[in-house]
Formats: structure tokens, sequence, C-alpha cells
């Protein structure tokens, strides 16, 4: 069954900019699904859409058989520069998502100490977002996003503003999680190795207005040693190939 | 904690240069119209009890302008974040602000009388402008990732003020106060030197119509020392409200 789907998405900006033209795609529960394609393709507009941030003007954005017209609420968004607050701490910015569903603090709290935990980032409970590396901040961020148990995932470039080896490492974490949990991920990146590596469905998008070149499949992503194995390079060369012929 | 510890000793070796240098000066100056620190010193404490309940007056005065100004401004600032509420409220900001209010005292007191009402009012008035300013430049330019961010988790509109917009612009206001201390002190002189027989603004300009220059630098000091007691008090607050900004 079809979770995350796209039906003809069309989306022009009230200064007359079209972002994304006709967009179609769907995503199957448990499944990874990349978009990729260059910069100001859309590809940021397609997920504000799907998290209720944005409006279409055209088509409709469907998360489990319901039009989006709010942020719905068994997904967790995780944006670039990752979304934390700098005046909250790391334990307020992941409780915060449970307070503001109503939960009481103290029980929030009690929620997000385990996830912190799993994450390494115990110890750092007290601390101010921008006292701590990019790295962990995204973690933070992911805390956060995991803290509301979600059933669906949508990242914003999660990992575009870390360094190589940081990034590896949350990527490693997330195929974890993903394979773990089973979350159904919806994941905006340019980065061709990293869609690959992460999701069995890659969505490449054309130059603006974004429209849908291709969709490839991947059924072998899933595993850490993946990125080195020569369907992972054989892969990337179709997806780059797809990219660059738009 | 040994930053404080410092910090204490920065403002103790700062006020002795000040001392100093008006020691200095009143030596070579040597005339009755600025008196040495010393003999000040004296005055001040032999009227300590009169400077006392003028500073209590004059003190009661700028607080409550002050809260009146930052009850009104903080939350009209921060609805500036909406552009329609800006829109509506932004052309009278900028009609409005650039005008001396303190032009405004002979309608103030026609319509308030010549008591506090009118002090507190009019003080009130040209500090609301310096805090309606500073908040509504910080909510104006708040990231929209923060509200994304937070909408994402579900938040309502009320949520969105609560743990971003007045969060986000709780710096900026504090500093707004602190500019704003000293303004409502001038204008407070002002106010207090006419009109009224209570606060160290007459207290300074019976001194200085009865040529009595020592209690006019009495009354000086306890000016500063208000000015002073009322920054510290905001760097307290600040310090403990805007944690994230110091770490």
């Amino acid at each position: 069954m079809a979770v995350l789907e796209a039906v003809r998405l069309g989306m022009v900006y009230p200064d007359g900019t079209r972002a994304i033209k006709d967009v179609s795609f769907s995503v199957e529960e448990g499944e990874g699904c990349a978009i990729i394609g260059p910069s100001g393709c859309g590809k940021t507009t397609l997920l504000f859409i799907f998290s209720g941030l944005l409006k279409s003007t055209e088509g409709k954005a469907i998360i489990e058989g319901k039009e989006v017209t709010s942020p719905p609420k068994n997904a967790a968004l995780i944006l670039q520069n990752y979304g934390l607050f700098p005046w909250k701490t790391v334990m307020e910015n992941v409780a915060l998502g449970l307070e503001i569903r109503g939960m009481k603090k103290r029980r929030a709290k009690s929620i997000a100490k385990p996830i912190l935990k799993e994450l390494g980032l115990e110890g750092f409970e007290r601390h101010y977002p921008r006292q701590l590396s990019g790295g962990m901040q995204q973690r933070v961020a992911f805390a956060r996003a995991l803290a509301i148990k979600p059933k669906i995932m949508l990242m914003d470039e999660p990992f575009s503003s870390l360094d190589a080896l940081s990034r590896e490492k949350l990527q490693n974490f997330l195929l974890e999680l993903w394979m773990k949990e089973r979350l159904t991920m919806l994941l905006v990146t340019h980065s061709i190795e990293e869609a690959v590596f992460l999701s069995r469905k890659i969505v490449v998008l054309s130059p603006r207005p974004g429209r849908v070149v291709r969709v490839i499949e991947n059924p072998m992503a899933g595993s850490k040693e993946y990125r080195n194995m020569e369907g992972f390079f054989e892969k990337c060369r179709e997806v780059r190939k797809s990219v660059g012929a738009t | 904690m040994q930053g404080s510890e410092e910090k204490r000793w920065s403002y103790i070796v700062a006020g002795a240069v000040i001392v100093t240098i008006w020691q200095i000066l009143a030596y070579f100056v040597s005339s009755p119209a600025l008196p040495s620190p010393y003999v000040v010193l004296l005055s001040f404490i032999s009227q300590i009890d009169k400077i006392a309940l003028h500073m209590l007056i004059s003190t009661y005065r700028v607080v409550c302008s002050i809260l009146l100004a930052l009850s009104l401004a903080v939350p009209a600032g921060l609805f500036c974040y909406e552009r329609r509420i800006d829109g509506l409220i932004a052309p009278f900001l900028y009609l409005l602000y650039p005008i001396p209010h303190i032009v405004l005292l002979p309608l103030i007191i026609l319509l308030f009388g010549i008591g506090d009402l009118s002090k507190v009012f009019l003080i009130g008035m040209i500090v609301f402008f310096q805090i309606l300013m500073t908040t509504r430049d910080a909510a104006r330019n708040i990231d929209a990732y923060y509200v994304y961010s937070l909408l994402s988790l579900g938040a309502s509109r009320k949520d969105v003020y609560r743990h971003v917009i007045f969060p986000a612009c709780l710096p900026k206001i504090l500093t707004a106060l602190r500019i704003s201390v000293g303004t409502a002190i001038a204008v407070l002189f002002f106010v207090e030197s006419f009109a009224t027989t209570t606060g160290l603004g007459h207290l300074i300009m019976t001194a200085w119509g009865k040529v009595d220059y020592v209690s006019l630098y009495a009354g000086i000091v306890a000016m500063a020392l208000l000015g002073f007691s009322l920054y510290m008090v905001l760097e307290v607050i600040e310090k403990r409200l805007c944690r994230w900004v110091y770490q």
C-alpha cells in the first residue's frame, strides 16, 4: 500500500515562479525514496508540501490515503540546518515535539532520555545546540524526530552541511534506523551517492520547473556494505546519467 | 564563577579611575562648582535619609514607566512577525516614532495633571517606541526555518509565539530595555525638574537654585546609582533568561 503519494503535484509561488510541475510518484510502506535533482528544481518545495507547510497549487499530496492539509501527526520533518532551537537545551529540543502534542514536560523528558542515550548524546542533555558539533546537532534533530514515534520521515538534505566523515556515519545510522524500524522515508538530496546508498527508489527531477524525469528502482540498497559494491557504483552511474541528461 | 569575580574587579577598578579623574579635575579647577568626591561623599552620607526617600520615589516612577512600556511594546512588536499585523502597525510607528515625544509634555500635563501619572506616561511613551522598534525588527528577522521546524511538529499559533518568536526576540528585547533605562532616567530628570517637590530631579534643581553645589553633586551621584542598579538588575535577568547566548 502506498503511504506517500504525489498526484500530479504542481506549485506556482505567488510571485509567479513555477517550482514543480505535474509531479507524480508513490512510496510504499517501509520504503525509502530519494528525490534528487539540480538545485532549484523544487525538491524542497515538494517536501514542504508533504509536511503540510505549503499548499500545492495543483494536484494532491496524499499520506496514508488522506490529502495533506496540515502537518501530519505521524510524520517527522528533518531540515538541512537541523531546525533546532538555539534557545532550548538538547533535552528541551528533543522533548518539544511531545510537549506540543500535549504531553507533560516531565513525561516527555522521560521518553526523550533513552532516545538521547541511543544516539550517543548522553551527558549532553543540558548543552545548547551551538555547543555541539554539526554531526551531534543533526543527531539531536533525529532524536527529536524519533521521539514522536513517527511512521514517516521527511528529510530535506539532512547531511549536506556535515563533513564527509560525519556524513557517512550518519548515513549508516539512518540506514540502520530504517532497517530496524521500517520507517517510510522521503529523502531530498542533491548527492547521487547518498540517494543510491539510502533509498530503494530514486525519483529524478528536471531543472526548474521540476518534473519527474525518471524513477529508478534500486533494490540493492539496504546494507552498509552496498557502498563498496560494484552494483553501487553502477547504480550511481545510472543515476548520474539521468540527472545529467536533463 | 571566576568570570564574575573578574568582572567585579574590573567594575571596582573603573570606578576608582573615574573618582581619581574627578579628584584631579577638582584639584586643578578648584572652583565651588566642582567639589571633590570626598566632600560630596560626606554630604551624601549626611543627607542619606532625604536622598534615599527621593531616590525611592524616582525609582518607582522609572520602574512603573518601563514596565508599562514593556507590557505594551513587547506584544505589539512580537505580533509584527505576522506581515498582516505589521502592515497595520508599521505606518503608525513610522509616523509617530520620529516625533520628539518630550514636546508633548504640556499636553500630557493638561490631560493627566501634574502628578505621577503624567510623569509615568511621558517616560513610558518615549521608552515604548524604543522597545517597540527593536522588538519589531527582531520579530521580522526571525529565520522562517525555525517556524517551519516548529510547525512540522504540529504546533499551533500560540506555540509558535511561545517557543520561537518570544525566545528568539528576548535578547534584543533586553538590549532595548538597557537602552531604555538610560533614556528613561534622562526623561525622569526633565519631568522632575518642575511642578513637583519629590524625586532626584527636584533634589538636583533645588540644590542648584540654592547654589548648594555639594548637594547638587550628591543628587547627581544618586541618579547615577539609580541608573547603575537598574543596569545590574537587567544584567542578572539577561544572564538568567538568555543563558543560551552566553554559553
